[in-house]
C-alpha cells in the first residue's frame, strides 16, 4: 500500500498547484485587492530581477551575436549582422534570459519568502485570523510577477539590442548603419508582441508555482532547501515548455 | 603561527580578494589579446565598408 | 578622541558605506578562500572518501526525493536542451525559409547547438539540479549544526562536503553533456524532418558536413569547466548559511542567481578565446 502512496504523491501534488492555481484566478476579481502587497512585491521582484537580467544578457546576445558574425562575415554578408542580432535578442535571448531571471531570482525569492513563512507557521497563523493567505499573498505575487515579467522582456531586448550593437561596430567592425538599417529586417511588431506575451505567461506561471511550493513546505531547513530547488527546477522545465508552445503556435497559427 | 580563530584564513581576506581581482585582470587580458590575435586584417568586412 | 572617531562621529553615513564597502571586499576574499582550499582538498577527498563520493554521483545524476520521481538530472537535462534544440530548429527553419535557404537547417543545428545552445543550456541545468541541491543540503547542514559537529569528530568538513561535490560533478558531467549534446541533435532532427518535411537526407548531409568534431572537444571543455564552477559556487553559498530555514531558502535563491551569471560569462569567455576572431569555420571548404 505504501508504495501505490508514494506513486500517488506526485500526482496529488499537480492536482493540489492546479486548484491553487484556480483558487487564486478566482480570488484575483473579488475585492478588496491587495494593492500595498501589490506593489511591494513588484519592487521586491524587479530589485531582485534587475542586477541578473544585465548580467545574463550581455554575455548571451554577445556570444550569439559573436557566432553568428563570423558565419555572415564568412558570406562577406556582414550588412545583415543587424537583422541576425534584432532576431537572437527578441525572439530567442529575450524569453530565454527572463525564463532564468524569473525562475532563478523571482521564483526562488518569492519561495523562499513563504517557506519561511509557512515554517514560522505565520500562514496558519493568518489563517486563525480569517485571512485567505491566498487572497492576500498569493494573488498580488503572481499579477507582480506577471507585470514585472512582461517588462522584463522590454527590458532584455533592449540591451540585448545595444549590446550586440556596441560588440558588432566596435569589435567586429561591422558598418554601423548597415547593422541598424537591418535591425527590422525579418523582425517585426508580431515578434515584439509575441515576447511580451510569452513574459507575462513566464511571469505567472513562475509565480503560481514558487507560491504553491512555499505553501506547502515542510520539515524544517531542509525541507526549505528542497522546496526551493524543486521550485527552481519545475519553474525551468514549465517556463521551457511554455516557450515551445508559445513559439509553435505562433509560427503554425494565423499567417 | 598564530591560532586561527572561526572563519579566519591564513592569508587575510582582502589579500584574496586582490589575488581573485588579479586572475580575473589575468583572463580577461588573455582572451583580449587571444581574440585579437586571430583577427585577419586584410579581409574586407562589409562590402559597403 | 582619535581623528578616526571624530570622522565616524561626524559622517556617520559614509562611514556606513565605507564598512559595507570593505566587508563585500572581505566577502570576495573569503569566497576566493574557500575556493582555493576546496580544490586544493580535491586529492584528499578522492583518496579517503570514495564511498561518499560514489553516493554523491548517484545521489546527482538520478536525484533525491522529489526529484528522483521524474528521473533526476538526467530527464532535466535531457528535456531542458531537447526543448532548447527543438526551438533553435523551428525558429531557424521559418527564418531560413524566409530567404529560401531552409536546407541549411542541417549548418545550424551543428553550428550553433554545439557552440551555443548545448553548454549554456546545460550549465544553466546544472546550476538548476545538482547547483541548488548542493545548497540546500549543505546549508540544512549548516543550520542544524551538522558541519560543526563533523568539524568535532575531526573529519575535514570542507574535503568532506565541498570537495566530493565539486569531484563528484565532474564525473556526472561528462555523462551528462553527452546525452545534453545528443538531445539537442536528436530535437533538431526530428523537428525539421518529421514536423516540417524536410528530406532526412538533405538534413543529414548539411548536418555532418557542417559536424567540426573539434567544437564537439571544446564544447566538453566549457561543460567541465562550467562544472566546476557551478559546483564550488554552490557548496560556497550552502557552507556559508546563516539565519536559520528562511537563510537556507535565500542561500539557495542568491547561489542559483550568482551561479547562472557566472556560467553565462565563462562560457562567453571561453568561447571567445576558442573560437577567436576567425571561428575556426570555413563554409566553403
Amino acid at each position: 500500500m505504501t508504495g501505490l502512496a508514494s506513486a500517488i504523491r506526485p500526482f496529488r501534488a499537480i492536482g493540489d498547484f492546479f486548484a491553487m492555481s484556480l483558487d487564486t484566478f478566482v480570488l484575483m476579481f473579488k475585492p478588496p485587492f491587495a494593492w500595498r502587497e501589490f506593489l511591494a512585491q513588484s519592487w521586491f521582484v524587479a530589485r531582485v530581477s534587475i542586477v541578473p537580467t544585465l548580467m545574463l544578457t550581455i554575455p548571451f546576445t554577445v556570444l550569439i551575436v559573436f557566432t553568428l558574425n563570423i558565419l555572415l562575415i564568412e558570406f562577406g554578408a556582414a550588412d545583415f549582422s543587424g537583422t541576425g542580432a534584432a532576431t537572437a535578442a527578441v525572439t530567442q535571448v529575450g524569453p530565454v534570459v527572463t525564463v532564468l531571471v524569473i525562475a532563478g531570482a523571482g521564483a526562488t525569492a518569492m519561495c523562499a519568502d513563504l517557506g519561511a513563512r509557512s515554517i514560522r507557521e505565520e500562514l496558519d497563523a493568518m489563517r486563525v485570523l480569517g485571512i485567505n493567505p491566498l487572497h492576500s499573498l498569493v494573488v498580488p505575487r503572481v499579477l507582480a510577477a506577471t507585470c514585472v515579467s512582461t517588462a522584463l522582456v522590454s527590458v532584455v531586448s533592449i540591451v540585448g539590442l545595444a549590446g550586440s550593437f556596441f560588440f558588432s561596430v566596435f569589435v567586429q567592425h561591422v558598418t554601423p548603419g548597415a547593422f541598424a538599417g537591418g535591425l527590422t529586417l525579418l523582425t517585426g511588431s508580431s515578434d515584439v508582441i509575441l515576447g511580451l506575451v510569452k513574459g507575462a505567461l513566464f511571469g505567472m506561471s513562475a509565480a503560481l508555482i514558487a507560491c504553491y511550493k512555499g505553501m506547502s513546505v515542510g520539515g524544517g531547513a531542509q525541507g526549505v532547501g528542497n522546496a526551493v530547488n524543486e521550485t527552481v527546477v519545475y519553474s525551468f522545465m514549465a517556463l521551457f515548455v511554455i516557450n515551445i508552445i508559445a513559439t509553435a503556435i505562433f509560427y503554425v497559427g494565423p499567417k | 603561527m598564530r591560532t586561527l580563530r572561526a572563519g579566519q584564513t591564513r592569508i587575510p581576506r582582502g589579500l584574496w580578494t586582490l589575488f581573485f581581482i588579479a586572475a580575473l585582470i589575468v583572463v580577461v587580458v588573455l582572451t583580449t589579446v587571444r581574440f585579437q590575435g586571430t583577427l585577419n586584417p586584410h579581409v574586407p568586412v562589409t562590402l559597403s565598408a | 578622541m582619535s581623528a578616526k572617531t571624530v570622522a565616524v562621529q561626524r559622517f556617520p553615513r559614509l562611514h556606513r558605506a565605507t564598512e559595507q564597502s570593505f566587508k563585500s571586499w572581505n566577502r570576495i576574499g573569503s569566497q576566493m578562500a574557500f575556493y582555493v582550499n576546496t580544490l586544493g582538498d580535491v586529492r584528499f577527498a578522492i583518496a579517503n572518501y570514495k564511498s561518499e563520493m560514489l553516493r554523491l554521483v548517484a545521489g546527482m545524476s538520478l536525484g533525491v526525493g522529489a526529484l528522483a520521481v521524474i528521473g533526476g538530472t538526467v530527464v532535466i537535462v535531457g528535456f531542458l536542451t531537447l526543448s532548447t534544440g527543438a526551438i533553435i530548429a523551428v525558429q531557424g527553419y521559418n527564418q531560413l525559409s524566409g530567404i529560401g535557404v531552409e536546407a541549411l537547417t542541417g549548418f545550424l543545428a551543428a553550428y550553433v547547438n554545439v557552440r551555443i545552445t548545448a553548454p549554456a543550456t546545460a550549465g544553466i541545468a546544472l546550476a538548476a539540479t545538482i547547483g541548488a541541491g548542493a545548497t540546500a543540503q549543505l546549508g540544512a547542514m549548516r543550520i542544524s549544526e551538522e558541519i560543526d559537529a563533523l568539524e568535532a569528530m575531526a573529519i575535514r568538513s570542507v574535503a568532506y562536503l565541498a570537495s566530493t561535490r565539486v569531484a563528484a560533478g565532474v564525473l556526472v558531467v561528462i555523462p551528462l553533456y553527452c546525452i545534453a549534446v545528443l538531445m539537442t541533435f536528436v530535437a533538431a532532427r526530428v523537428s525539421t524532418t518529421a514536423i516540417y518535411g524536410q528530406a532526412t537526407g538533405v538534413y543529414d548531409h548539411y548536418f555532418t558536413t557542417f559536424l567540426n568534431p573539434t567544437d564537439l572537444l571544446w564544447s566538453f571543455m566549457t561543460a567541465t569547466v562550467l562544472a566546476v564552477v557551478i559546483m564550488l559556487m554552490h557548496t560556497y553559498y550552502g557552507y556559508t548559511a546563516t539565519g536559520g530555514p528562511a537563510g537556507v531558502g535565500e542561500a539557495v535563491g542568491r547561489a542559483v542567481r550568482a551561479s547562472l551569471i557566472v556560467s553565462a560569462f565563462t562560457v562567453l569567455v571561453i568561447s571567445l578565446a576558442v573560437y577567436g576572431q576567425s571561428g575556426n569555420f570555413n563554409l566553403s571548404g
